[in-house]
């Protein structure tokens, strides 16, 4: 099925739709019935009526209703024709040709207002065809103004051009419905829209029998025919509908000069007040033998042809000219403006006329100026007719200030900032700095030789002389020793405690190593530990050797071959497991399952399967343990993970670290009970054990030349006490300091 | 040491080394490129090494080996770390980094417990235990001489321990001339406590000296052991 686009809103609709889904807007027209004119109204189409439908026409004011009731009364034949031939589609899309109006469908509008737009002018002669009466409802709705049922009979008598057409200008010679889309949207959405306003009056009733003053204006015209009541006693018709009625039924002659209807004219009636629109509808001619299609209102500045007052066409005889203004503007003389809005005396001038009052829909649409009184004067009418916006076409307007209205090229104003001096001399100076930053600058020459150079190469001749002599002396003599190494009295308790340990292990007993630290310092630790590998090898312990760093496995090898290679045969009693992972982790985990933790050796084989570390399934099964270390951490992850074990069984942990942390070490060696069973720090210590023990080995190697760098480091720090301290106390600057402070 | 006994993987070995000595002894007349580039050969070297020994010493050995060629119950214990271990690559990463999460949090929290473990049971209590011992009365020596050393010595401990917190104590009051200072015994008190500091200090700086000057008592040794093997002095 295919759907209907709505006029309104552009959305495609069931075909069967009466009325849009988005926009209530109605997408059938209603029928027209066969009397109605050229002017004629629309009949409208009964829509069928559904319960919202129905609580939404209850809502609409009575005239409305009453209006929509007549219409539901055409006959179904003529609807029905009227619905088949006319197509929404048509009416929007179709041949733009304007039709008239008696042969097109409109909504449910009154007679009067459709039978106004649909032509768009009313000066076209009604054709025979068109000129079919309007079809009268079958049921006279009692309510009905008696000046719209004069009205009516008019229409149907004479076949005019509804004479509420006349300031309907801008309506095209399409009917009047809905779909139009040249008709202003308050004309076209009045029956559908809950909230349109009546036509003209909203709360004069309708069933009075007073004429409103613009239809008695109206009636000035030619005598109404008989039988169609004149418009005189209508009591609502607002005065400029009036006056046009009368200009319509007058035969208004062709204007000759346009001229823009003065708003103000339309309020020196009593409580009539014509909308500007309607004033430039008045004023424009309609009058033509075919009806043109009129332009819409266009309200802009650059339309040259703007005044839409002007007429085309001329004024078809006997037929009221839309266009033409009517005579009373031209009777109209100057007054009084007065706040209140329409002078009494032209309150008087109109008998039997009530002030007509608008909605505040229309009264919006007026301009201010038509709603403020002014100064009524011949002046204004010779005033210059305003040639653009919205109030083209009035007369004496509010004159444009001609500063305002000169038409002048707005003057440029320059967007540069103005930037002071001072700011643009701060700018210049970062400009600079960024210029300059990639530019390689030219680095100071360093001085070759500096004081911090001299005393550096200074220090090292001093070090350098107080090791390599007795290093030299040595070689040259062999047999000749410059130190000894330290006696019996100066062995401390710790090596005594070292060498006691190692005494006491049995033959063959196996003995953890742990050789944890930094080739760096390897120097020294091999230095201090030669002594006690050695006594360890000499009773055939089984050496374990693991490490908790990278290069301690590596190291240990080191040790082992530098002992192999003072040795008639090789020492191959003992294992290398490698590299204990996981830091203190992995140390407490050795501790309690060496086997799990640590399965093979370096070698990619099995270490626990033969030999002496068969027996072994826990660290404390170790005879001792030794651990080799530079680092303080190191040996405490050590005293505080594995001693506790160890300590069970009362086996001994031996400390050999580096001098450098000896005073970190010596509170656990020194504590009750003990946590380290002993300790060899340094040279020092290596010396002594070795001078313990009675086999010189590396330490003793080194203790001449260890001597000398102690000597040449003591002499250059006592040269240095007593040089820097003589220049400080005897500084000039020193000395004028303390002058001040005295 | 004499050229006849090295191999040649000996002698390139020593050369190398000989070399790399000279290398760094030119940081003598300051900093240098041959210098610096020593100290990136040797960064290279080391982190080299601790991968090597990483992936041969642990994975292989420990963990891929084991899983291979015993594959018993005891195996299945390895299992675990082998999960743990794929699953912390994640953490490689940035997409993926949150997943490795849970494996991190594990490390950590295992790490953390048996440092604080160690450390209170292992640090605290021992050490806080023999402090209080050395004032203990039935542990003193017989011999007068033996116990008034004692004696002192412990009361040294002592107060050497309290000066020296009380030097890092920096209260202070206003006095009287609006002039903030610290109380005078405990100005006194701090002054004690440097002392101590000071000799904490020397001591450090003794054995740090130490250290070095055997390490370069060492180098010096390597080279002139290695120019009189090329040019002996008789």
């Amino acid at each position: 099925m295919a759907d209907i686009r709505c006029p309104m809103c552009s959305k495609p609709n069931p075909e069967d739709a009466e009325v849009c889904q988005y926009c209530q807007a109605r997408l059938k027209p209603l029928v027209v019935s066969s009397a109605s004119g050229p002017g004629g109204s629309i009949p409208p189409k009964k829509p069928p009526v559904s319960p919202a439908k129905a609580e939404h026409d209850s809502a609409l004011p009575d005239w409305l209703d009453r209006i929509r009731s007549e219409d539901e009364n055409v006959t179904e034949p003529e609807e029905a024709e009227a619905g088949s031939a006319f197509q929404p589609e048509e009416a929007i899309y179709g041949d733009d040709k304007p039709q008239p109006v008696g042969k097109a469908e409109s909504s449910d509008l009154p007679d009067w207002l459709a039978s106004l737009g649909a032509s768009g002018t009313i000066t076209e002669p009604p054709s025979e065809e068109e000129k079919k009466p309007a079809e009268l409802p079958a049921e006279k709705n009692e309510d009905e103004p008696d000046w719209l049922e004069r009205i009516r009979a008019r229409q149907e008598t004479e076949g005019n051009e509804p004479p509420l057409g006349v300031f309907i200008t801008d309506i095209p010679s399409e009917p009047v419905s809905s779909e139009n889309t040249h008709l202003p949207n308050w004309i076209s959405s009045l029956p559908e829209q809950e909230s349109a306003p009546p036509p003209f009056h909203e709360e004069t009733p309708v069933q009075s029998t007073e004429q409103p003053d613009w239809l008695s204006r109206l009636d000035t015209g030619p005598s109404p025919e008989p039988g169609v009541q004149p418009f005189s006693n209508e009591p609502e018709m607002p005065d400029w509908l009036s006056r046009l009625s009368g200009q319509e039924a007058g035969g208004l002659p062709e204007p000759t000069q346009v001229e823009p209807l003065d708003a103000r004219s339309y309020q020196q009636q009593p409580g009539e007040e014509i909308p500007d629109w309607l004033s430039k509808l008045e004023s424009s001619s309609a009058e033509k033998d075919q009806l043109p299609a009129l332009p819409a209102l266009i309200l802009n500045d650059e339309t040259e042809d703007h005044d839409i007052l002007k007429t085309e066409a001329p004024a078809a005889e006997g037929t009221p000219d839309l266009n033409a203004l009517p005579d009373w503007i031209f009777n109209v003389t100057a007054e009084e403006p007065s706040a209140g809005g329409p002078s009494s005396a032209e309150a008087e001038s109109e008998a039997g006329l009530e002030p007509a009052q608008l909605p505040s829909w229309l009264e919006a649409m007026r301009p201010i100026e038509a709603a403020a009184p002014l100064v009524s004067s011949q002046e204004d009418l010779s005033a210059a007719v305003e040639k653009g916006g919205p109030l083209a076409g009035l007369r004496g307007v509010l004159p444009i200030d001609p500063n305002i209205s000169r038409l002048r090229k707005p003057s440029a104003y320059s967007i540069k900032l103005q930037v002071p001096e001072d700011q643009q001399a701060l700018v210049k100076r970062l400009e600079d700095l960024i210029a300059t930053e990639a530019d390689a600058r030219s680095q100071p020459r360093k001085q070759s030789i500096s004081s911090q150079s001299l005393l550096r190469m200074f220090v090292a001749i001093v070090l350098f002389l107080g090791i390599l002599a007795p290093m030299l002396y040595d070689r040259m003599y062999t047999d000749q020793k410059l130190l000894e190494l330290p006696g019996v009295e100066r062995i401390t308790k710790d090596i005594s405690d070292t060498n006691f340990s190692l005494g006491t292990l049995p033959v063959g007993a196996p003995v953890l190593l742990a050789f944890d630290y930094q080739p760096g310092v390897s120097a020294e630790i091999e230095a201090a530990s030669a002594a006690i590998l050695d006594q360890l090898i000499s009773r055939a312990a089984f050496l374990t050797m693991v490490s908790t760093k990278p290069t301690g496995p590596v190291l240990g090898e080191r040790v082992l071959q530098g002992i192999n290679s003072k040795r008639a045969s090789p020492y191959t009693n003992y294992t290398n497991l490698g590299f204990i992972p996981g830091g203190e982790s992995g140390l407490i985990g050795f501790a309690e399952r060496p086997r799990q933790v640590m399965p093979y050796n370096l070698k990619s084989q099995e270490a626990w399967s033969s030999g002496p570390p068969a027996g072994i399934h826990k660290i404390s099964d170790f005879s001792l343990v030794l651990v080799f270390t530079e680092n303080s951490e190191t040996a405490r992850s050590w005293i505080e993970q594995v001693q506790p074990f160890l300590a069970a069984q009362k086996r001994p942990l031996i400390m050999v670290v580096s001098a450098q942390v000896e005073p970190l070490i010596r509170p656990y060696y020194e504590a009750n009970p003990k946590q380290v069973n002993g300790m060899v720090a340094g040279l020092a210590g290596g010396a002594a054990y070795e001078s313990l023990t009675g086999h010189p080995s590396v330490a003793r190697d080194y203790w001449d030349a260890f001597g000398g760098g102690m000597m040449a480091a003591s002499i250059l720090i006592l040269a240095g006490m007593l040089i820097y301290g003589g220049i400080g106390l005897f500084s000039p600057v020193k000395r004028a300091e303390g002058e001040a402070a005295k | 040491m004499n050229l006849a006994g090295l191999t040649p993987l000996d002698l390139a070995g020593m050369i190398t080394g000989f070399l790399f000595t000279l290398l760094v002894f030119t940081y003598i007349l300051g900093d240098n490129p041959l210098f610096r580039l020593t100290i990136y050969i040797f960064i290279g070297v080391a982190t080299g090494f601790a991968a090597v020994v990483a992936l041969y010493n642990v994975i292989w050995n420990q963990l891929i080996m084991p899983l291979y060629q015993n594959p018993g119950l005891s195996s299945y214990l390895l299992v675990p770390p082998l999960v743990l271990g794929i699953w912390l690559l994640t953490k490689s990463s940035a997409r993926t980094s949150r997943w490795g999460n849970p494996v991190m949090a594990y490390l950590v929290g295992a790490g953390a417990a048996t440092a604080i473990g160690g450390a209170v049971l292992g640090t605290i209590f021992p050490q806080v235990g023999s402090t209080a011992n050395l004032f203990d009365l039935r542990a003193i020596p017989s011999s007068s001489s033996a116990s008034v050393a004692f004696l002192l010595r412990g009361g040294a401990i002592l107060v050497g321990t309290v000066v020296t917190l009380l030097f890092f104590q920096f209260g202070v009051r206003m006095g009287a001339d609006q002039i903030p200072r610290r109380p005078a015994w405990l100005d006194i008190l701090a002054k004690v406590g440097m002392v101590f500091i000071a000799i904490t200090f020397g001591v450090f700086f003794a054995g740090v000296y130490a250290t070095a000057l055997t390490a370069l008592v060492e180098r010096l040794r390597f080279l002139l052991d290695t120019i009189l093997m090329f040019v002996p002095l008789r």
